[in-house]
């Protein structure tokens, strides 16, 4: 069996695994769709500062969030649990080789993210009327694509500093959620106080979410550039792969 | 011949304490080989260093002739690990876990033939996490012999099995030792030990005490034979007649006579209790049993140390 099909058809049970554990589906799936729905119900006919409708910041940001939510928490979640029942022991006894287990758990995330991009956009338009311009589409990709690997490398990563797999979800909610709310998820960053401002960016989700907000044409409310951006994302990615690869050394996987 | 498991001095520190000292032992080909010892003795940690999980501090280890700290995937591709508690993604089959777990290996096992041998067949479209205890040890097993390997690690096979389901483990392992795997299987259980393997090593405290048959070990061929009976009322071991390279003791349990010269002293003394017409009751003739051996051995390396038992981990 090469390593391509090896990957493939782990990728495969990646998937399995995942749309057959109805919590971690819904939970990192389809909540940022309800979020989408309920949200946007909610507060249809309103404005945001700059006469723009709040439905138009919802989108982006809704769909930031279910990046982070598919990637981040899917993985770190799903990665505790393989580590406390002993799986990732077994398949450290096994020929497989790491690099294709960990290439097809970031495969398997990506198109788990995908799904959901496409599920928002479909979403965002029918319901909303949101549309991605054309002249952004591809500072999107991008932006996603940026953003899946800093959070999925993020995700593997952090199940080195998760004491076990019930504590995953507190831990994963833990830091993501206060960070939303000050990040341009939920409600525009237009309002926040200089400093908590600046906390906002040394962290990555704020990154992803101008990001995704630029991909639908935003203007950035500060107007800084997207460099920036994209170095937070990647220092960002480089301390996922560190966690990462300390997790994975030897003796720690064997205890 | 080339030893399929070669150990020498293996040591293993954990902060300040020896887990594993100065270990040393062959497993021939097709052996089946097992590490017996008292929880904490240092069976995990010297199968762990085998397998390839851990690193040695001292020592060298060869496992069908390649070094298991190297992680070669050539390696592993030739032995199989079935481990204590070490779970499986839940949400999938067991079939399709047998075939995903197969697609690791050069030569994979037909998954039908093999839930055949564990007895999952009826099980093949249940989810992993809906398996019963038993059931769940069974496909460890398919698990752990779905590469076809030449060297199979059974570590603790049937702890928290009840006794019908032990015979059950037991048969099927035995088949496994008829296809001519070697196995390496580790067990705090005696008559586990003494049911399946050609050769026993009892480890205890990290160091092993005793490696030899299930029926030499510890000396027991050679131990003395032991005869108990009680003399009837008025008789005393003065009337018994000489016993020669036998020692005699009287308690409130009756007579006891130990020898090494088993079959003749026994003989003396029941020629004379004919000839005499006496009547020796709850006469018994015994050797020390593989637990008694077991006992005395993990015991004796017990009073040598002054760590608390099983300490180490």
């Amino acid at each position: 069996m090469t390593e391509f099909s090896l990957i493939v058809n782990q990728v495969v049970e990646e998937q399995r695994s995942f749309w057959r554990n109805r919590t971690r589906a819904v939970f990192s799936f389809v909540m940022p769709v309800a979020f989408l729905v309920l949200l946007g119900a909610a507060n249809r006919n309103d404005h945001i500062h700059g006469g723009t409708r709040y439905v138009a910041f919802l989108v982006p940001g809704m769909l930031a969030w279910g990046i982070i939510s598919t990637t981040f928490n899917n993985l770190a979640v799903s990665g505790a649990v393989l580590r406390d029942t002993g799986v990732l022991k077994r398949l450290r006894g096994t020929p497989l080789p790491q690099w294709v287990w960990l290439t097809a758990r970031l495969a398997s995330s990506v198109l788990s993210t995908a799904a959901m991009v496409v599920v928002v956009l479909i979403v965002g338009r029918v319901a909303y009327g949101v549309t991605v311009p054309l002249h952004t589409a591809g500072a999107l990709i991008a932006g996603i694509a940026a953003g899946t690997v800093c959070f999925s490398a993020l995700g593997m990563g952090i199940v080195r500093i998760i004491p076990n797999a019930d504590a995953a979800p507190a831990v994963t909610a833990g830091v993501t959620l206060p960070l939303l709310f000050i990040s341009g998820v939920f409600s525009p960053t237009t309002g926040l106080p200089a400093w908590l401002d600046h906390l906002a960016k040394f962290f990555p989700i704020r990154p992803l979410s101008d990001l995704v907000h630029v991909g639908f044409g935003a203007h950035l409310p500060t107007g800084s550039s997207l460099g920036s951006e994209y170095l937070t994302l990647a220092i960002w990615t480089f301390v996922g792969v560190r966690m990462l690869r300390r997790f994975l050394r030897r003796e720690t996987v064997a205890a | 011949m080339t030893h399929a498991i070669d150990v020498q001095k293996l040591r293993k520190r954990y902060g300040d304490r020896d887990a594993v000292r100065d270990v040393s032992f062959t497993v021939d080909p097709g052996e089946v080989f097992c590490l017996l010892g008292p929880n904490g003795a240092g069976k995990t940690t010297t199968t762990e260093i085998l397998e390839g999980y851990r690193l040695a501090d001292g020592g060298t280890v060869r496992v069908l002739g390649h070094d298991p700290a190297a992680d070669e995937r050539g390696f592993r591709e030739r032995i199989g690990i079935v481990l204590q508690e070490c779970g499986v993604q839940p949400d999938l089959s067991v079939a399709e876990l047998v075939r995903m777990y197969g697609r690791y290996y050069p030569h994979p096992r037909p998954v039908d033939e093999l839930l055949d041998l564990v007895g999952l067949t009826e099980k093949r479209n249940s989810g992993a996490k809906t398996l019963s205890g038993g059931q769940k040890r069974r496909l460890d097993l398919a698990l752990g012999l779905v590469g076809d390997p030449e060297l199979l690690f059974l570590d603790e096979p049937t702890t928290g099995f009840d006794p019908s389901a032990r015979r059950a483990a037991w048969a099927t392992i035995r088949d496994l030792c008829a296809l001519g795997k070697t196995v390496f299987l580790t067990t705090h259980f005696m008559d586990e030990a003494q049911e399946l393997a050609d050769r026993i090593a009892v480890i205890a405290n990290g160091s092993i005490v005793a490696m030899g048959t299930p029926d030499e070990l510890g000396g027991r061929d050679t131990a003395a034979t032991e005869i108990r009976f009680h003399l009837p009322a008025g008789l005393t071991t003065a009337d018994l007649p000489s016993l020669p390279s036998a020692t005699v003791s009287a308690g409130e349990h009756g007579v006891l006579v130990r020898s090494t010269e088993g079959i003749a002293v026994t003989n003396v003394i029941t020629g004379w209790a004919i000839k005499r017409r006496v009547t020796l009751a709850n006469f018994s003739v015994s050797q020390p049993s593989l637990e008694d051996m077991y006992l005395r051995l993990t015991a004796d390396a017990h009073a040598t140390t002054n760590e608390p038992v099983g300490s180490i981990r």
